[in-house]
């Protein structure tokens, strides 16, 4: 397989950088496609360019293994340098000025790359056979699926983990009571409250899976001082029937 | 198919051989990589399905992590061995080995990061994402923001992709391993001179035992050794360049690089690499600066023997200002840093000199539950004495090679693995020893490949010096004894020894697998209880909270919670005396009054077990080091009934307590 000539290479590596460039900067984060244009912004563009540097100007053509190591190496100190050289100046590590950053990066590793011969080390590939290229798409596959497995085993033992509780908000002469259920499953809680001085309050609320709500809880007397008071929240129905929350806090003043 | 150099391809027939060579020319098998490739995304997947298993508490899980990281290993070093695969192939193989064993370090914990270090930097990383600005105080470790190389990397990339930086921190992490691997396979090739020798090495240091798991988390050093590796080959690779008469035309380049122009190329690449390795890893980059006076020196005495490598006394210079400014200007504090880190070391050696017997205590440390069974403990301790077994013969081949200047360094790097064993039978030692695998492996890979082409290859009988005598073998090629493929399998089988014991070296059973809560161990304390703890004191009280907890909540809370977790000491109590006492007394209330501390963040899950590591908090606690049975829950109860504090947070495993100024006063 020959690939084209260093100009159209070139020409098609100035291309998608500035289309990456553009999808970075106008679409917004969380987006599939910015992504992609970010990683390829980062990674696959600069080291292309990089790739077609010759540091070493001697008559021996580069292997693959110098010239794998070159463009990825490169690739990443350049991501780091112009890190660090946003990062300790005023203009700040933004999108904006590490785009810019990248694409004088790969622009210059193109003007440089330009005064070269137009052979270069790519010029061809290994053939492979089409059951060697199934093996290696079946390998690929192998690998995506079992991070695929892990992930979702992992997220399930995330569930499975996930646990009702009970939050004080507020502080001095004001509190209030929050109970929150981020399982995925509706829970009971029998809220108990006992204050100092005062007959013992009961109470019963249903949450839905992801919710949380505010217990009303009187915390404070007339004076704006509350009481020192004990909050036990006892789940009585639902996948964690028996798990019991407290809360406390002492008298204001 | 591009050729082969001569030297390289003879030998073998049509189907890949190990052994000696034939006349006829081999035909590089095609298959290979696609089929190794298929190989290792099949073990992935029983990786996969025995993280899941292990994680709900399925009996199996380990076995099946154990065979299917053998399988890898040992297919990976058989490739390595055939002398059929081309440069390329073998660029292949030593890329997907690398890969796939950094993708069983992934599957593990796929969804964040979970490692003590990884958390560090974790924080390291979203502090530059939040402020744009580098250096921001870590409180979780203070060196990491004044060696950004990495975080800068992530939070750049998080900046431009808009993915979460645990992702980012993934690709990127990713991305060095496989800069890692083809520099390795390309410095070896280049050192040895031989690129089955070189795909063999670099295989062969992924045996290290901080190679799996330490130097694939999101943290400096696995950033920095792929660098390192870089670096080391554009500095070998200029050696070997003929050095010209020609002076460069500008002036500042006669300055930068007083070389010359042949090489010049190689030799700005070589400092633009040192550069990056500064500003990334303090330890590397000062042992990369050594290793080059090494590498110089070695050049210098190979002149006697007829060698012709340049003498790269430049580089070196440059490596040293490069790393000697950073610490001045920027990062004064890591003399601190790793005075404590090496200081122990050097107090363990001194009780293994006076031949202190308390200092011996290999397979120590932790409860029982951390520590490998014994059979695995044997194959550690022969993965030791497989290395020491052929350091003698391997030194030997160096000798006779000594014209070659990164030969004999290498060799040297090599004889450095007997001090460090040494170094790990002290109980002070442990932790230096661990942190120099990575680095005395570059050298032990190279001498152990060497060996094992040198006794599939060379009609001396290595071997026979070593067991039987010389005479009994006579001159006869070793292989022609034992047999190219029986030799080739008892190669496999000992690298596979490598491999296997050298996790277990480092890392205790548990942490090889995921799975449910274990207190004080690190990783396995690391659950969504603590996470969820964190990120609500952030959301209700904002970052910056001073919080006093155990180890690995700490770490939590000052990744995930943005939290300035408390550490050290009162004069001479540590502040884990908190936690160790049966009420709330004066002293703590001193304590706490004087680390400014807002709240307490207490895992009753502590008191289900002793500390796998040891200690609960820090290795200062009372009982630390020396816990049999779990701490009394009672101890970390007491703040409910205590004046002075608010149980503001409560999730059944997890209790925070506010702590009123009425404590501090």
């Amino acid at each position: 397989v020959t690939l084209p000539p260093i100009i159209a290479r070139r020409g098609a590596c100035t291309a998608l950088s500035l289309i990456s460039a553009v999808l970075v900067l106008t679409l917004p984060s969380g987006d599939a496609l910015r992504a992609v244009a970010g990683l390829l912004l980062a990674g696959p563009l600069p080291a292309w360019s990089i790739d077609r540097l010759v540091l070493a100007r001697s008559r021996e053509r580069p292997s693959a293994e110098v010239r794998c190591s070159l463009a990825v190496g490169f690739t990443l100190v350049a991501v780091v340098g112009v890190g660090l050289l946003l990062a300790v100046t005023p203009v700040e590590l933004k999108v904006v000025p590490m785009v810019i950053g990248l694409l004088l990066v790969i622009a210059a590793c193109d003007l440089s790359s330009a005064a070269l011969p137009a052979g270069s080390a790519l010029r061809h590939s290994p053939r492979i056979a089409a059951w060697g290229l199934a093996c290696v798409a079946v390998g690929l596959g192998l690998g995506v699926a079992s991070f695929v497995v892990a992930r979702d085993s992992a997220v399930s033992a995330s569930r499975r983990q996930s646990t009702a509780y009970a939050y004080l908000l507020g502080s001095g002469t004001r509190y209030q009571v929050m109970l929150a259920n981020p399982t995925s499953a509706t829970q009971r809680f029998s809220v108990a409250v006992n204050r100092s001085g005062v007959s013992p309050m009961q109470l019963t609320r249903v949450l839905d899976a992801g919710t949380q709500l505010r217990v009303p809880v009187a915390t404070t007397s007339g004076r704006g001082r509350h009481r020192a008071f004990t909050v036990t929240a006892t789940v009585t129905a639902g996948p964690q029937r028996g798990l019991m929350l407290r809360l406390t806090a002492p008298a204001s003043g | 198919m591009p050729r082969e150099p001569a030297a390289f391809s003879q030998g073998g027939a049509t189907s890949p051989s190990f052994g000696t060579p034939s006349p006829a020319a081999p035909r590089p098998a095609q298959w290979l990589v696609p089929a190794f490739g298929l190989l290792v995304g099949t073990m992935l997947i029983v990786q996969a399905l025995a993280g899941d298993a292990s994680r709900n508490g399925r009996a199996g899980a380990l076995t099946a992590y154990w065979i299917s990281f053998s399988v890898i290993v040992a297919a990976a070093v058989g490739a390595q061995l055939l002398r059929s695969p081309t440069r390329t192939q073998r660029l292949g193989l030593v890329v997907v080995t690398g890969v796939g064993l950094y993708t069983i370090k992934v599957l593990a914990y796929p969804h964040g990061f979970t490692y003590y270090d990884e958390l560090s930097h974790y924080r390291t990383a979203a502090d530059i994402l939040r402020f744009g600005r580098a250096f921001h105080p870590n409180p979780a470790l203070a060196v990491s923001p004044y060696y950004p190389g990495l975080e800068l990397a992530t939070s750049a990339l998080a900046r431009l992709s808009g993915l979460a930086l645990t992702t980012c921190g993934l690709i990127l992490i990713g991305a060095g391993r496989v800069l890692l691997a083809a520099a390795l396979y390309a410095l070896f090739a280049e050192v040895t001179k031989s690129p089955r020798a070189g795909g063999l090495a670099s295989v062969l240091y992924m045996a290290n035992p901080s190679f799996l798991y330490f130097d694939g988390d999101f943290s400096y050093e696995s950033f920095a050794l792929p660098l390192a590796a870089l670096a080391l080959l554009l500095v070998v690779k200029w050696m070997r360049t003929p050095a010209g008469d020609g002076r460069s035309t500008m002036p500042l380049l006669r300055i930068v690089a007083p070389g010359g122009r042949e090489g010049l190329g190689l030799f700005l690449g070589a400092v633009v690499a040192l550069g990056a390795l500064t500003v990334t890893h303090h330890t590397t980059s000062y042992l990369i600066a050594v290793f080059l006076v090494v590498l110089s020196v070695c050049a210098l005495a190979s002149r006697r023997w007829g060698g012709t490598d340049r003498i790269p006394w430049h580089l070196a210079g440059w490596s040293i200002a490069m790393a000697g400014l950073w610490l001045g200007l920027v990062a004064p504090s890591t003399i601190k840093y790793l005075g404590a880190v090496f200081g122990p070391a050097i107090d363990g050696v001194k009780q293994v000199l006076l031949f202190n017997q308390a200092a011996y205590t290999p397979f120590s440390g932790g409860t029982p539950a951390g520590r490998a069974p014994l059979w695995l403990q044997i194959l550690a301790i022969a993965s030791v004495l497989i290395i020491l077994a052929f350091l003698p013969l391997g030194l030997e081949l160096v000798r006779r090679r000594r014209r070659e200047a990164p030969l004999l360094a290498v060799g040297l790097v090599a004889a450095a693995y007997v001090p460090v064993q040494a170094l790990r039978l002290t109980g002070a030692g442990i932790e230096s020893a661990n942190r120099s695998f990575e680095f005395v492996f570059f050298g032990v890979a190279a001498i152990l490949a060497l060996c094992f082409v040198h006794l599939l290859d060379h009609t001396e009988p290595p071997l026979a010096l070593a067991v039987r005598g010389r005479r009994l073998l006579g001159r006869r090629p070793a292989a022609a004894h034992i047999g190219s493929r029986r030799l080739a399998a008892l190669a496999v089988g000992a690298t596979s020894i490598l491999f296997v014991g050298g996790v277990i070296v480092l890392w205790p059973q548990y942490g090889l697998l995921p799975g449910r809560y274990i207190a004080g161990a690190d990783i396995r304390s690391v659950t969504d209880h603590g996470i969820a703890a964190a990120r609500w004191i952030r959301r209700e009280y904002g970052i910056g909270q001073r919080v006093l907890t155990d180890r690995s909540d700490a770490q939590i809370v000052a990744a995930y919670g943005d939290g300035d977790p408390i550490e050290g000491s009162v004069g001479s109590l540590s502040v884990a005396r908190v936690f160790v006492s049966s009420q709330v007394d004066g002293t703590d209330r001193e304590i706490l009054g004087s680390k400014h501390v807002g709240f307490v963040l207490v895992d009753t899950r502590l008191a289900t077990a002793p500390p796998a590591r040891g200690f609960y908090f820090a290795s200062t606690e009372l009982n630390g080091g020396t816990w049999t049975h779990p701490i009394v829950r009672s101890w970390l109860t007491k703040f409910a009934t205590a004046p002075g504090f608010s149980l503001v947070f409560d999730d059944g495993a997890i209790q925070v307590y506010r702590v009123l100024k009425a404590v501090s006063s």
